[in-house]
């Protein structure tokens, strides 16, 4: 999500006031340490432009 | 569905209202907890009037909560960018309260006759904004630096 963000050259708290969360709440997700909603997933998914598979899909690596 | 429109217009975001539930539940054991206790120890000895009893209780747990929304960043909304106007209305408040005592009751005496007197009421209101003022701006700087990294 992080390098996401960065691609679209987003400040944590540009994408915070986009999706309508506190700057911390992105910080937390980003560090692994909120499980968003789905309902704010998808927010963040349509602010990055990507997909739920590509934002928080995790492959098992073998 | 909540969409983003709706989550908009929220004063907090999900993350700051699960925060304030989960320590609201918390709030609520270490009340009873509290009432227990202070049951126990005003068997033994009564060392303040009911009403006191109860404010100081309820002192105890207002803090916890506060220190832990504020520590967690649910205190303040998603709307409120800086925490300044906060810290300095509290501050503003807490002094208003500590100004009070120092030159309309200087020699009020706030223990007496092994009983907290209920006047202590002032006080233990200047502290709270005090501290809310304080802790604030401490998790500011905090932020600040976490931010920074």
């Amino acid at each position: 999500m992080k390098i996401a963000r960065l691609e679209c050259d987003l400040k944590q708290a540009d994408l915070a006031a986009q999706i309508g969360v506190t700057r911390q709440t992105i910080s937390l997700i980003e560090s692994g340490d909120y499980n968003p909603t789905l309902n704010l997933c998808i927010a963040i998914c349509k602010a990055l432009g990507k997909s739920l598979d590509e934002l928080f899909w995790e492959d098992d690596e073998k | 569905m909540m969409d983003k429109k709706t989550m908009k217009n929220k004063d907090y975001d999900e993350y700051q209202m699960m925060v304030r539930y989960k320590y609201g539940y918390y709030a609520l054991f270490l009340l009873i907890g509290l009432i227990v206790t202070n049951q126990f120890i005003v068997a033994f000895h009564v060392w303040a009037s009911p009403f006191l009893q109860t404010l100081v209780m309820l002192y105890i747990v207002g803090i916890y909560l506060i220190t832990m929304y504020i520590f967690k960043n649910a205190y303040i909304g998603k709307k409120e960018r800086s925490p300044f106007r906060t810290i300095a209305y509290m501050g503003f408040v807490g002094v208003i309260n500590f100004a009070y005592i120092i030159l309309l009751r200087p020699d009020f005496p706030f223990y007496k006759d092994n009983h907290l007197q209920d006047n202590i009421g002032t006080l233990l209101a200047a502290i709270f904004f005090s501290y809310i003022s304080v802790i604030l701006f401490i998790n500011y700087y905090i932020n600040k630096k976490k931010e920074e990294e």
